[in-house]
C-alpha cells in the first residue's frame, strides 16, 4: 500500500501536467484496500501558489513542502508524539475561474483527519464547496445514466438526514445493496438529504454483471469524492457536480458594497417549497442555528414576528443581513463586504443545520406594485 | 434611569420598522413609472425653506420632514411617519404643530424654482393611533382656525400574511388631486406593501433622519465596517485585540454610502447635495465612537481619529454592548456618588 504512495510522490516530483498525473494515478488502479483516490472541489480567488506557502508554525505540529509547482504538488506532514503522516496533493485547475479540485492518493483516514482539516484552516482563503441534495441527485442520475451499458451502480452505505416529524430530522447511517435509481426514489419518500453516498460499480458485459465490483466510490455533500478504480469512467461525474457550482459562484460574484462602488446588488434568497416560517416553532429553531454560527459575531435585532439579524464572518470579515419576512424565504442582503466565501460557508450552515431550499437572487419588483 | 435591554431593542425595531414605512410609502407612491420619469424624485429628510405665509414660523426657516416625494414638477407630497405617540395626548400639539408647518408654500423640490404648485402633508400614523389622533387634530385645526383640506392622514399596520406587508390606507382626507397614480387611488380601500420586495430594491438601508439607539449605530459599525477592515490589522498581543484606525469623517461616508443618505439619494438619481440631509450623521458617529472609548474598547487620537480595539465579541452583539455601557454608567454613578460623600465628608470635618 505505502509502496502505490511512494510511486505516486516520485511522479509527482517529474512530471509537467496534471493530465500525465491523473494518467498514471489511473495506471496504479485499483488501489489496494482503504487507499482511496480523493477528489475535493474548493473555491479559491487567490493565487493557489501563495495559499500553499505557509510556515509551518501557523499549524500546529504540521508542514508543507512543494514538491512540483509546475503541478502545484505539495506534501502535507504531520507529526506528533505517536502519529507521524504525510499525504501527497496536488492542485487541478477547472475550465472555471477560481475553482479548482485537489487530488490525492491517500487513505481515508488522513484524509479525514488531515487534509480536510487543514483545508478548512485555510478560510477564508479557500472554502469547501456544498452541493445540495438535489444537485447531488441530479449528478448521480446522470452518472447512471451514462454509465448504464457498462456497469450496474449499487448503493452500499448512506449517510444521511431524515425528517422524523414537521420539527425534528434525525441523522442516520444505512448499508444497502439498491440500485442507485431505489436509493433515490426512497429519498424523495422519506424526505432526506444525503450526507455520504458510498457506491460500487460491478461491470455489465452482454446481460452478464461481474460478482466482483470494479470500482468503490463515495461522494460526500461537501465537495468530496474518493475512488479506487475507473477514474476516467467516473470523470463525467465531475462535470456534472461542476455545473451547480459554477452557478453557485456566478450568482455569489460581486456582491459585497464595496467592490460595486456602493451600487447595491440584489440580495440574496433561500427559497423553501412549503411554508416552514408559519410554525413559529421553525422560526425559533432557525435562530437556535444561526447563533450557534461557528466563527462569528451575531447581532439579532428583533425577531418577532419578524426576523432581523446582522452575522458577521469574523475569519473572512464578510457580513450579511439577514430577514425573514416572509413564511417561506429567508433574505440575505449583502453588505459593505460579501465574499464568495462567506456566502457559501454560511449558506451551506443553514442547509446543513436548518434545511435545504433554492438558492436564487432578488429581482427589484418595482413594476409590479 | 436608563433604558432596559428590552426597550432598547423595542426602539431598533421602532426605527425599522418607521424605515420600512418610509420605503415602502415611497414606493407605492412613486412606482411604476419610475424608470421612465425624470421629474420624479424622492427624499429621505430633505431641507427645505418655509415661507413667509407659514401658519407657524414668523420667519424663514428651514425644516426637515421625514420624506418629501415630487411626483411631477407640479405636484409633490411631504411626509410625516410616526409608529408612536405620547401617552400623554397633551403632548400632541407638538406633533400637530410639525404638521402645520410643513403646510407651506416649501422650497426646495427639485424644479427650477424649487417650488411646486400643489403639495400635500401626508402624516403616516400607526393604525391603533388613528383615530384618537384625527379626533384629536380636527379639534386642533378647528381652534387654530386652518383650512384641514390640506393634511391626510395615513394609517399603516404591520400585515402578517404569507408574506409581510405593510398595509395603508387614508384614515383623515383624501389624495383626489393625485387619483390619476393608480396606487394612491388604492389608499381609499387599503393596499398592502411587500417588505421585502421594497426592501430589494433600496439595497441595506438602514437609516434614516432619526436618531438611532446607540447600541445599534455601535453594532452596526462593529459587524459591517470594522468586521471587514480587521483583515488589513495586525493582532496586538500585549492588548489581546486587533488596533484598527477609524477616521470619522471616512466612517460617517462609508456607513451613508453603504445604508444612509446616500444611498438613498442614487436609487432615484438624485445628484443634488446642497438640500439633502445626511445619515447617519457625523455627530452620531463621532459619539458611537466616543462611547466606544469610554467602555475602554478603544482610544481617541483627536476629534476626527480614533483607535478602536476591535476583538471577538461572544454572545449577542446588542446585549454586550448594552452591559458595557450600563457598566460604565453605574461605575460612573458610583465614583460620583463616592467622591459626593467624600466631600461632605471632608465638609462636616472643616465644620467640626
Amino acid at each position: 500500500m505505502e509502496e502505490d504512495i511512494k510511486l505516486f510522490e516520485s511522479k509527482i516530483r517529474d512530471v509537467n501536467k496534471t493530465e500525465d498525473l491523473l494518467d498514471f494515478m489511473s495506471f496504479l488502479a485499483p488501489y489496494p484496500l482503504y487507499l482511496f483516490h480523493n477528489i475535493q472541489f474548493f473555491f479559491c480567488d487567490k493565487k493557489i501558489d501563495e495559499i500553499f506557502k505557509f510556515n509551518s508554525n501557523e499549524y500546529y505540529k504540521a508542514n508543507l513542502i512543494d514538491l512540483n509547482n509546475k503541478v502545484n504538488a505539495y506534501k502535507y506532514v504531520f507529526k506528533r508524539k505517536n502519529v507521524n503522516s504525510n499525504v501527497v496533493f496536488f492542485i487541478q485547475r477547472t475550465s472555471t475561474k477560481n475553482l479548482y479540485l485537489l487530488h490525492s492518493m491517500s487513505f481515508l483516514r488522513d484524509w479525514n483527519y488531515f487534509i480536510k482539516r487543514f483545508l478548512d484552516k485555510l478560510y477564508p482563503s479557500i472554502v469547501r464547496l456544498f452541493w445540495k441534495q438535489n444537485e447531488l441527485v441530479s449528478a448521480l442520475k446522470e452518472l447512471e445514466n451514462n454509465l448504464i451499458d457498462k456497469y450496474e451502480i449499487l448503493v452500499r452505505e448512506l449517510i444521511f438526514k431524515e425528517r422524523r416529524n414537521h420539527k425534528k430530522y434525525d441523522s442516520d447511517r444505512k448499508w444497502t445493496k439498491k440500485t442507485l435509481t431505489n436509493i433515490i426514489q426512497e429519498s424523495l419518500e422519506r424526505d432526506q438529504w444525503f450526507k455520504k453516498v458510498k457506491f460500487q460499480l460491478f461491470k455489465r458485459k452482454n446481460d452478464i454483471i461481474y460478482r466482483e465490483p470494479t470500482a468503490n466510490c463515495s461522494i460526500s455533500k461537501y465537495g468530496h469524492l474518493s475512488l479506487d478504480n475507473s477514474y476516467y469512467d467516473l470523470i463525467s461525474l465531475l462535470k456534472y457536480l461542476e455545473k451547480p457550482l459554477i452557478n453557485k459562484i456566478n450568482l455569489f460574484k460581486n456582491k459585497g458594497l464595496k467592490e460595486r462602488d456602493f451600487i447595491p446588488s440584489s440580495p440574496i434568497i433561500i427559497s423553501y417549497e412549503e411554508d416552514v416560517f408559519k410554525d413559529r416553532t421553525n422560526l425559533l429553531l432557525f435562530i437556535n442555528k444561526i447563533k450557534k454560527y461557528p466563527h462569528s459575531t451575531k447581532a439579532i435585532y428583533h425577531y418577532n414576528p419578524y426576523f432581523y439579524a446582522s452575522i458577521a464572518d469574523f475569519k473572512d470579515g464578510s457580513s450579511f443581513e439577514v430577514r425573514i419576512n416572509d413564511q417561506s424565504n429567508i433574505l440575505i442582503v449583502p453588505q459593505i463586504k460579501t465574499s464568495i466565501e462567506g456566502l457559501e460557508r454560511l449558506i451551506s450552515f443553514i442547509f446543513e443545520s436548518f434545511k435545504e431550499g433554492e438558492i436564487k437572487e432578488s429581482s427589484p419588483l418595482r413594476n409590479t406594485l | 434611569m436608563g433604558k432596559t435591554l428590552e426597550e432598547i431593542k423595542d426602539s431598533i425595531d421602532n426605527y425599522d420598522f418607521t424605515i420600512n414605512t418610509l420605503l415602502c410609502f415611497v414606493s407605492l407612491a412613486t412606482w411604476p413609472n419610475h424608470f421612465n420619469n425624470p421629474e420624479l424624485f424622492y427624499s429621505l429628510g430633505r431641507r427645505m425653506d418655509t415661507s413667509d405665509k407659514n401658519p407657524i414660523l414668523r420667519n424663514k426657516e428651514t425644516i426637515t420632514p421625514d420624506a418629501i416625494i415630487q411626483l411631477s414638477k407640479e405636484k409633490g407630497l411631504i411626509v410625516e411617519v410616526k409608529a408612536s405617540l405620547p401617552d400623554d395626548e397633551t403632548r400632541w400639539n407638538r406633533c400637530s404643530d410639525q404638521l402645520i408647518k410643513y403646510d407651506d408654500e416649501l422650497k426646495g423640490w427639485w424644479t427650477s424654482n424649487k417650488r411646486v404648485t400643489t403639495s400635500k402633508v401626508i402624516f403616516l400614523i400607526y393604525q391603533s393611533l388613528a383615530v384618537k389622533f384625527k379626533n384629536y387634530f380636527e379639534i386642533y385645526l378647528q381652534n387654530k382656525e386652518i383650512n384641514n383640506d390640506d393634511f391626510v392622514h395615513i394609517e399603516f399596520m404591520k400585515e402578517s400574511r404569507r408574506k409581510e406587508f405593510i398595509f395603508f390606507r387614508f384614515s383623515y382626507n383624501k389624495l383626489s388631486e393625485f387619483n390619476h397614480i393608480e396606487n394612491i387611488k388604492k389608499l381609499e380601500e387599503g393596499i398592502s406593501i411587500p417588505i421585502n420586495d421594497v426592501r430589494n430594491s433600496y439595497g441595506s438601508i438602514k437609516f434614516y433622519d432619526g436618531r438611532p439607539e446607540l447600541e445599534y449605530l455601535i453594532a452596526i459599525i462593529w459587524q459591517d465596517s470594522l468586521n471587514y477592515r480587521r483583515s488589513d490589522t495586525s493582532f496586538d498581543k500585549r492588548k489581546k485585540c486587533w488596533p484598527i484606525s477609524v477616521n470619522v469623517r471616512d466612517l460617517t461616508e462609508e456607513l451613508q454610502k453603504s445604508f444612509g443618505s446616500i444611498q438613498i439619494r442614487k436609487s432615484c438619481n438624485d445628484n443634488s447635495i446642497e438640500r439633502n440631509v445626511e445619515f447617519p450623521r457625523i455627530n452620531w458617529v463621532r459619539g458611537a465612537l466616543k462611547i466606544l472609548v469610554n467602555i475602554d474598547l478603544g482610544e481617541k487620537i483627536d476629534e476626527e481619529n480614533y483607535i478602536i480595539y476591535f476583538k471577538r465579541i461572544q454572545g449577542e452583539v446588542i446585549d454586550y454592548f448594552f452591559k458595557k455601557i450600563r457598566d460604565r454608567k453605574t461605575k460612573i454613578k458610583k465614583d460620583l456618588n463616592e467622591k459626593d460623600q467624600l466631600k461632605l465628608f471632608g465638609e462636616s470635618k472643616k465644620s467640626h
